[in-house]
């Protein structure tokens, strides 16, 4: 594959290369939106985490390096950071998050992106083989940035039991998810 | 080790720790060779989660927003906020979707965002033409209230202001670059409230594509305006936005 590597890309945006932050965004505008859209359900505020994250990315040096991984999941953790960050912003002006309609973007990108439906379907399915109070967990936890104390009180389950049953049920799904031996699963494993 | 600073490592994944206490997390996890091996599990873990997102279709125009505002530079910034006469409370922000709601505290952080996008877009458009933007800017400074538009899909640009003239309140719309229209085709103003589309003018471009329209706004009773948009109809009689909308802004 003849493509130039996210590394490559990025060391480029280092160099302040506008062309390729502009390759770097297309091919993970869609992901890091839906992502940040999934844990903030708004997409203004998915927007403002996305900028967060290239904003991160052309103006803080260095913040990259190969020892950290796969590219993909630095970024993905980065943009979950950006996103826990607006989280904590709204909790403390008490905002209420309201899904809204606004216009959505009509043509397909023609620049590559990346796509994650087989990865999507593969982890919907490992998710559908934990208990619901598992997926819930999972949920809350790392998706919507809860404490383990509104785990337990939401859940209705000893505090001291959040961490290991959180714990239980990422790596079962680890497991089966890992197991099923697709490029991105066995890639991931580090 | 610290049991108890230990015991953070989760609050601290899920930025649930401030000020010292998160510089305190910070400083042990480079020291603690549990908390670092917690920490590399954790996630390894969660590595794959983010994909679990359903495929979301991004706001109209976040690419331009995003890599504008970030790529600003500035010294350039710094310019447009210094420009003599241009108050920048004045200048709302497009360029924020539409919004349905009023708006809220959190709101004022978001217009704080987007008025640095609306200044780096002028930057944009300032470059890009510069005449036509010379003349906007002019417009700008002596309106009520101020909206720019701007537009994803093409190079047209517009102003909507809200002029008060003589306690009467009047749209004044002008737009540049507007791709031309056909046959019945036309452009509409509307004025939204809450998800009421109210019409406020109708236009059609000149062969520069160039379009304006004054429109005194005399509603029944009172109107908080939350949004105002143009969209390009059909025929000049739509009731309600039928065309695509071309440009539209918060108010």
């Amino acid at each position: 594959m003849g493509r130039t590597s996210d590394y490559e890309l990025y060391q480029k945006v280092q160099e302040e290369n506008k062309e390729a932050l502009e390759m770097l965004y297309d091919r993970y505008e869609k992901l890091l939106f839906s992502f940040s859209f999934k844990m903030l359900r708004q997409k203004e505020l998915a927007e403002e985490a996305v900028q967060d994250v290239f904003m991160k990315l052309w103006r803080k040096k260095g913040l990259y390096s190969e020892d950290k991984g796969k590219f993909s999941s630095w970024l993905l953790t980065v943009t979950r950071n950006a996103c826990i960050d607006l989280i904590r912003k709204q909790q403390k002006n008490e905002v209420e998050i309201l899904e809204k309609d606004i216009d959505y973007e009509r043509t397909e990108s023609v620049e590559e992106t990346v796509t994650w439906n087989e990865e999507r379907e593969g982890l919907k399915k490992a998710v559908s083989t934990l208990t619901e109070e598992q997926q819930d967990i999972v949920e809350m936890f790392y998706f919507k940035g809860y404490s383990q104390s509104d785990i337990a009180e939401q859940k209705n389950i000893p505090l001291g039991t959040v961490k290991g049953r959180i714990r239980l049920a990422l790596k079962h799904l680890k497991k089966i998810y890992g197991e099923r031996g697709d490029k991105y699963g066995t890639e991931n494993l580090r | 080790m610290e049991p108890k600073t230990c015991d953070n490592l989760l609050h601290y994944y899920n930025g649930l720790l401030e000020g010292k206490e998160k510089d305190a997390f910070e400083k042990h996890l480079k020291q603690c060779d549990e908390c670092q091996e917690e920490w590399t599990e954790w996630q390894d873990l969660t590595a794959d989660l983010p994909y679990l997102s359903e495929e979301a279709q991004p706001p109209i125009g976040m690419k331009e927003r995003i890599l504008t505002n970030v790529t600003a530079d500035d010294s350039s910034l710094t310019q447009q906020e210094t420009q003599p006469g241009v108050k920048t409370d004045e200048i709302a922000t497009k360029i924020s979707p539409i919004s349905q709601r009023k708006p809220k505290p959190w709101v004022q952080g978001l217009l704080a965002a987007g008025l640095m996008l609306s200044l780096g877009t002028n930057a944009y458009l300032y470059n890009e033409n510069n005449k036509n933007e010379q003349v906007i800017q002019e417009q700008v400074n002596k309106t009520f209230k101020t909206v720019q538009l701007a537009s994803e899909e093409t190079k047209s640009t517009g102003v909507a202001s809200m002029v008060k003239e003589n306690g009467k309140m009047n749209l004044v719309v002008q737009s540049s670059n507007l791709t031309q229209v056909k046959g019945t085709e036309t452009y509409q103003v509307w004025l939204i409230e809450g998800d009421k589309p109210y019409r406020a003018g109708t236009f059609t471009p000149d062969e520069n594509g160039n379009g304006a329209v004054v429109f005194p706004v005399k509603f029944e009773g009172e109107h908080n305006w939350d949004a105002v948009a143009i969209s390009h109809e059909p025929t000049p009689n739509s009731k309600k936005p039928l065309g695509t909308i071309v440009m539209a802004s918060n108010l």
